[in-house]
């Protein structure tokens, strides 16, 4: 369960690798002002509705060889419980949808790559993990390049980007470096 | 019209964890836009009837169903490209691109609503095709078809000689290679501007 946890949030990060909300992430790292509440949210709008649709996979639509629909249950799920948190929170904020589409492209991805139950509970957490370990240091990166004094063509996110590719290659160096037991036994 | 390359741009996103070959290309385009021209119709019919939030909760709705449809339909044509895409193909129903077009309003009839929103997938089609194409001769030396057992290459480098070239195929390559290019891209209309600027002025 902790290398699932840690593959997920870290080395093969849903953000990074999956390239889920790679674009929407810019957008969602431009301000920290809701970053609790939204991240409060996520964490529990995700792991019950991936919960939710993963019994729902197992119990009702594998028997009935119905597997395929899975996405299509998931997002009922979602938006339910989803429009119930919007409910309970209607202090913090409006749902956007770049937030409601990492959320539910995170629960598809906990649902179709587990096994377990537990194993959902786990990939949600980490996918939800992955995003919001990255949306701060994106932030920051953001605030030292506006210090910085940029040619034009740069002013957009595009020195983001090369930053987000940076990070992929640092997350996957561990992979091939010699400090990594399984290439030194 | 900068604002639409940028919606392009920003919808050609759903392209770079797609793995670098033509093939892959091909397929997502054509799902993203059958997923198009179905939620554009079914915008257009239920518009009158569910207005407000619950509008974009059933059209959400509507193109994950679609997209169910589209994949099963998929998997009898080509199942390897559709195992290897895996969730990557429910990434189009919720792209920025269609969400923002689906509910542009405007239009009084269906014809009028498809052809506007249509040709605005076509050109982004197109971009997607040749981006995903540069990516496939860059990142591979082939150029790559969909077909019923895989991807059918054309191989005309050896890629696997050319460490650059690997580094083009993978993941990061694609980001940094993306990013330089859209640099480059906005360099040049700078400098047309000052051109065009300067013509200007002689002409008076």
């Amino acid at each position: 369960m902790k290398s699932d946890f840690f593959y997920y949030a870290l080395i093969s990060s849903t953000v990074l690798m999956y390239g889920l909300g790679l674009n929407r992430i810019s957008y969602m790292s431009r301000h920290l002002d809701k970053y609790f509440v939204t991240a409060l949210k996520m964490y529990i709008v995700v792991p019950s509705s991936s919960l939710l649709c993963w019994i729902i996979t197992d119990k009702l639509l594998t028997p009935a060889g119905m597997v395929q629909m899975f996405p299509f249950i998931c997002i009922i799920l979602f938006i339910c419980i989803s429009a119930c948190c919007e409910m309970l929170m209607r202090m913090a904020a409006d749902i956007t949808t770049a937030e409601f589409s990492i959320s539910f492209l995170c629960t598809l991805i906990a649902v179709n790559e587990s096994s377990t139950i537990m194993e959902v509970l786990v990939i949600s957490l980490s996918c939800v993990t992955s995003l919001f370990l990255l949306i701060p240091l994106i932030y920051a990166l953001r605030i030292r390049l506006s210090v910085c004094s940029l040619f034009v063509e740069f002013k957009n996110d595009s020195l983001i980007y090369i930053g987000l590719a940076i990070f992929i290659i640092a997350l996957s160096a561990w992979n091939i470096s010699w400090l990594n037991p399984g290439v030194l036994p | 019209m900068n604002k639409k390359i940028v919606l392009y741009a920003s919808a050609l996103m759903l392209m770079i964890p797609v793995p670098g070959r033509f093939a892959y290309g091909i397929i997502l385009t054509l799902l993203f836009n059958l997923v198009f021209l179905a939620g554009t119709s079914f915008v257009f019919a239920v518009r009158k009837y569910i207005t407000g939030t619950m509008q974009s909760v059933v059209i959400m709705t509507f193109l994950i169903g679609m997209s169910v449809f589209l994949k099963d339909i998929l998997i009898f044509i080509f199942p390897v490209i559709v195992l290897q895409l895996g969730v990557l193909l429910y990434f189009p129903a919720l792209s920025v691109f269609i969400l923002t077009a689906v509910n542009r309003k405007g239009s009084s009839t269906l014809q009028e609503a498809i052809s506007m929103n249509m040709k605005d997938s076509g050109c982004f089609s197109l971009f997607a095709l040749i981006y995903m194409l540069l990516r496939d001769i860059a990142g591979y030396g082939s150029i790559s078809f969909p077909g019923f057992n895989g991807i059918l290459a054309v191989q005309f480098i050896n890629s696997a000689k050319i460490p650059f070239m690997c580094f083009l195929a993978s993941l990061p390559g694609t980001i940094i290679s993306s990013t330089v290019m859209a640099v480059l891209y906005i360099h040049v209309q700078k400098m047309f501007t000052i051109i065009e600027r300067a013509g200007i002025t002689d002409e008076k």
